[in-house]
């Protein structure tokens, strides 16, 4: 049995010392290892003049470096691992349907989420949308000799026909716009409602709830929601009228309610209908449609 | 079990899956582009419905490649340049600079009009940018194509190596990540649906088919006039989204939820007419197939293609020949028993049915077909013989009356039966009895002084 003895040189102290059969480079590689790790490395080894050890050395000291490698990839691996865990976790509080956690957190869960990882899943969901919305433009028009006002002006009608009929169009899209753009008016997440609900029973304290309330954004929107329905009655208004100038123009909503389930079948129902009739506007030089 | 884990990441998961993913987003991406091509002003454009007003220019939070200038000729030249990026991007040139460029095209014409867009462009963003940390060119790429030119013939074989992969990691989990969201979808779509009043009492899909944009005349009018189909359909959509991920564990529950989604979303498409949405929530589900899967799947289609041409070349083959040489071609050949009254008549039968003269009938009694077929004659009296020509195949009993009839459309209702009782033996023994009593007349095979008449061998 041969060994290997690793003294310190000041105090020629034994730190270690490793038995083995034979004192080769397989034997000296083993036993230098772990003394050749990045960290705690000596700086001088004295050795006897076996000519295989400063091979072992060396080998020893590539190999330490892929296994230090080889470690931080694996710490990286744990943190990416770790990171995937807590992003679907925050991704799936974030989708459940309101509860208090949710509530409790939403600043925080929306300051992740949003706006590179914005979702909505709601999809026709609780509660889908049964009523169907026309839209009409009437206008002012003036082609230089004499003004005159439009009828109503069907805005969606004719689209929803073109999508019946051919799916493969640019109407399939198109005919959202309207129905998208007047959503707006009055959207809020479903979490943020219930807070409002609260805050007006009187249950949540309203000063700590004020970020969620905003009363001002709500203008905003609705303005935002009116001026793009506004673009939309006018790009079709300069399709449909190139040589007259349009002096201004409003638009008309009318909104059909569903025939109930348990009328289904009754022929000649009367579906009740509401109507919102917005204000004269200027246009403002929007792109044709067409 | 971590070691499990970390064995798992020694090779890249799901690249096939991963490839088709980028080729149908990029077609859908692309479809968009093109769809829209007259109307890109009006809908992105600086004039249009989300134009550039004092106001909105303030309230622009979203990061566009379009919000950089108000220029027409700007605005053309990001969305030509979005179409070139999303053509790269679907033929996977170019992999990971396309990949990133794409989102950022893609993000930006997202970002620019949110009006059009719907829970298949959010999936599909979202999707994307998971992407970007997976290799999407393994298969079916340029990239691909041209690194595999440059190997010329030789062969790769991928090596299973004990260090720890970061790359494989990074693409696995990217991979998972795109899994994981689509499940969360549908399980928090389930969850809202579960939770709405209509949804619940069934009358959700009768009241969404009454609103224009997502119905079609033709189809309201025949879903409106059953009330089972609409509370079904209903109950059903919240019950295989809400189930989706909870399928996904174990292999033949997995295609079954796949099966359903791709169902839900196929009738979402042709019923609500919402193309691009129920295409990229299909599009979705080529992740949930390994490449494993895709490989045993892309072996039996090509063998069933073999089959195929291989029967179109007979066909063909067989038009070329003279009408009495064409029937030594048909796919099936059927040996029955020349001397038995019951069995002629039953396979005239069969060859009045045989519209598409699949089948050759032969009697085994004839000796030049004996010494051709070279089978044992005892077991051809016992049952009657079927053979395929494509496989060699030979079947006999219950099975070639089930050979028969699988070639026959009139007896295809028969099929199912027939199949289940073989399978449990029960086709056999009844075939075996009827057989075992039939009439022999010999004919033909007798000369002036005897005929052999077959008789039951007695156990000695």
């Amino acid at each position: 049995m041969n060994a290997f003895i690793l003294y310190r040189d000041s105090e020629e102290k034994t730190i270690d010392f490793y038995l083995n059969e034979s004192r080769d480079k397989e034997a000296a590689k083993v036993f230098m290892k772990k003394y050749l790790v990045a960290f705690h490395k000596p700086h001088v080894i004295t050795v006897d003049k076996n000519l295989t050890y400063p091979l072992a050395i060396q080998e020893a000291e590539g190999t330490n470096y892929n296994e230090v490698i080889e470690m931080w990839k694996k710490v990286v691996g744990g943190f990416l691992c770790l990171l995937f865990v807590i992003h679907f976790s925050v991704t799936a509080v974030h989708n459940t349907h309101a509860n208090p956690l949710q509530v409790k957190y939403n600043k925080q869960l929306s300051f992740y989420i949003d706006p590179l990882f914005t979702q909505n899943w709601r999809l026709f969901a609780p509660t889908p949308m049964t009523s169907n919305n026309y839209f009409y433009v009437k206008a002012k028009l003036d082609n230089g000799n004499e003004s005159r006002t439009t009828d109503w002006i069907d805005l969606v009608q004719y689209m929803y026909e073109k999508n019946n009929d051919n799916r493969f169009t640019p109407y399939n899209k198109l005919i959202r716009i309207p129905r998208g753009a007047y959503a707006l008016i009055g959207e809020k997440d479903e979490t943020v409602r219930k807070i409002l609900n609260k805050v007006n029973e009187g249950e949540l304290d309203e000063e700590e709830y004020e970020h969620l309330i905003e009363n001002e954004r709500d203008k905003l929107t609705e303005e935002k929601a009116i001026d793009l329905l506004n673009k939309f009655a006018e790009a079709h208004l300069i399709s449909f009228f190139p040589e007259n100038e349009i002096v201004e123009f409003k638009v008309l909503l009318v909104e059909s309610e569903p025939v109930p389930f348990s009328k289904n079948g009754t022929e000649n129902f009367e579906n009740a209908e509401k109507y919102r009739e917005f204000d004269w506007t200027k246009p403002q030089g929007i792109i044709p449609l067409f | 079990m971590i070691n499990k884990l970390v064995s798992l990441n020694n090779k890249k998961h799901m690249l096939i899956g991963a490839s088709l993913i980028r080729i149908t987003l990029g077609f859908i991406i692309l479809y968009n582009y093109i769809i829209h091509y007259h109307q890109r002003s009006f809908l992105w454009g600086p004039n249009g419905i989300t134009g550039f007003s004092e106001t909105s220019l303030e309230n622009i939070t979203l990061f566009s490649l379009y919000n950089f200038s108000t220029s027409s000729l700007y605005f053309d030249l990001i969305y030509h340049l979005g179409m070139i990026v999303a053509l790269s991007f679907l033929v996977g040139y170019k992999g990971k600079v396309t990949s990133i460029l794409n989102f950022i095209f893609v993000w930006s014409i997202m970002a620019r009009n949110s009006l059009i867009l719907d829970g298949g462009d959010n999936i599909s963003r979202i999707i994307l940018f998971y992407l970007l940390f997976a290799k999407t060119t393994a298969y079916f790429s340029v990239d691909s194509y041209l690194k595999n030119k440059r190997k010329g013939s030789k062969e790769t074989t991928e090596i299973s190596v004990n260090h720890f992969s970061l790359r494989n990691l990074v693409h696995n989990l990217a991979i998972l990540a795109c899994l994981t969201q689509v499940s969360i979808m549908y399980l928090s779509s389930g969850f809202h649906k579960a939770s709405g009043e209509m949804w619940q009492n069934g009358t959700a899909i009768y009241y969404i088919l009454q609103v224009d944009e997502f119905s079609h005349p033709f189809f309201r009018e025949i879903l409106h006039s059953s009330d089972l189909f609409l509370v079904l359909a209903t109950l059903m959509t919240v019950i295989i989204q809400l189930a989706f991920p909870f399928l996904l564990f174990n292999r033949y529950t997995r295609y079954l939820a796949m099966f359903g989604v791709i169902s839900m979303h196929s009738g979402i498409a042709v019923v609500m007419g919402l193309i691009s949405f129920s295409f990229l929530m299909i599009a979705n589900q080529l992740l949930f197939l390994s490449d494993k899967e895709y490989k045993s799947l892309s072996s039996y289609v090509k063998q069933k293609y073999i089959s195929t041409s291989t029967r179109l070349n007979v066909r063909k083959v067989r038009n070329t020949l003279p009408v009495s040489a064409r029937s030594s071609l048909r796919p099936i050949v059927v040996l029955y028993d020349g001397w038995c009254p019951f069995c002629m008549k039953s396979i005239k039968r069969f060859q009045r049915l045989d519209w598409f003269n699949r089948m050759e009938f032969l009697s085994f009694r004839d000796k030049k077909v004996l010494e051709h077929y070279q089978l044992d004659i005892e077991l051809l009296e016992k049952r009657m013989h079927s053979l395929q020509r494509s496989t060699q195949k030979i079947e006999d009993g219950i099975d070639s009356i089930n050979r028969i009839c699988k070639n026959t459309p009139l007896l295809w209702v028969v099929v199912p039966c027939l199949s289940i009782s073989s399978t449990l033996g029960v086709g056999a023994k009844v075939y075996d009895w009827i057989a075992s009593r039939r009439t022999i007349f010999p004919t033909g095979g007798c000369d002036e002084s005897s005929c052999e008449i077959p008789v039951k061998k007695r156990p000695e």
